[in-house]
């Protein structure tokens, strides 16, 4: 229930609160790019207007998900969700985040044993 | 693995268009627009205009805005990150340079024109310029 004293703070809200008590999220696929090297798999993806704490990279069941919810300023509620399948050579304990200028940089490294060995020859003396 | 590979066959054609494509900064329009550089929001009113600007990656330096009476060039570029070891499994975004002009319904104040770049969005106020009222001329009669 509404106590009395809620209803009247209620009342004295201005037209443009009203407006902007229901806002409907804008979900956005955002646009990536994906490269490897020997050692690991990078993405990297434009998330414009988004801060680290509104960043979430998390995995599950051999699925990577990023999400960020971004508030514009023109009022418009933004959510950029994108999701990967990451296989078993990936080592998803390890996998690095960075954000810089609404770019997230992804590292994830493959797993010690399928990494490419390098083998050191030796000549013999 | 990232589940994205192209196939072998079609690698050189695929990298070849993305060569073709990261000169354009602007390559992806239509439905999807709004998840790419470039993609603005504008509002005027009668004495002040805002405007937001999607520019994901692009760093200060690499920014250059001119104003000019009614018309505003914003200049940018990104710069591509890779290197000739990577192998690229899926790219979507795009570099280069990037230019988009803005015309305005009145001429700007240019001592004011507030700007700020925060996590690659770029964000304007521009005010009208006093002198760009209606003005009243003068009928001489002999």
């Amino acid at each position: 229930m509404i106590s009395t004293e809620e209803k009247t703070t209620k009342n004295e809200t201005t037209e443009s609160d009203v407006e902007a008590c229901v806002v409907e999220k804008n979900y956005i696929r955002p646009v990536c790019d994906v490269y490897r090297d020997e050692d690991a798999v990078r993405i990297l993806m434009d998330l414009p207007g988004a801060t680290d704490e509104a960043v979430e990279v998390s995995v599950h069941d051999g699925q990577l998900n990023i999400q960020a919810e971004v508030i514009r300023s023109e009022g418009e509620v933004r959510v950029y969700e994108r999701s990967f399948r990451v296989d078993r050579r990936m080592d998803t304990a390890q996998i690095e985040a960075l954000l810089q200028r609404g770019v997230l940089q992804l590292r994830i490294p493959f797993k010690e044993e399928v990494r490419p060995k390098r083998i050191e020859v030796k000549t013999a003396s | 693995m990232v589940h994205t590979r192209t196939p072998w066959i079609f690698q050189d054609l695929a990298e070849e268009l993305d060569r073709m494509s990261r000169s354009n900064f602007l390559r992806r329009c239509g439905a999807d627009a709004s998840q790419n550089p470039g993609v603005a929001a504008l509002q005027v009113r009668e004495n002040e205009a805002s405007y937001t600007l999607d520019l994901p990656g692009v760093a200060e330096e690499d920014l250059e805005l001119v104003l000019e009476h009614d018309r505003l060039r914003i200049q940018a570029r990104r710069d591509d990150v890779y290197k000739e070891s990577d192998k690229v499994l899926l790219r979507e975004r795009s570099y280069g340079e990037f230019t988009q002009e803005l015309k305005l319904p009145w001429p700007v104040r240019e001592n004011e024109v507030e700007a700020s770049l925060k996590q690659g969005v770029l964000q304007l106020v521009l005010k009208r310029s006093p002198e760009a009222g209606p003005r009243k001329i003068k009928v001489k009669s002999n």
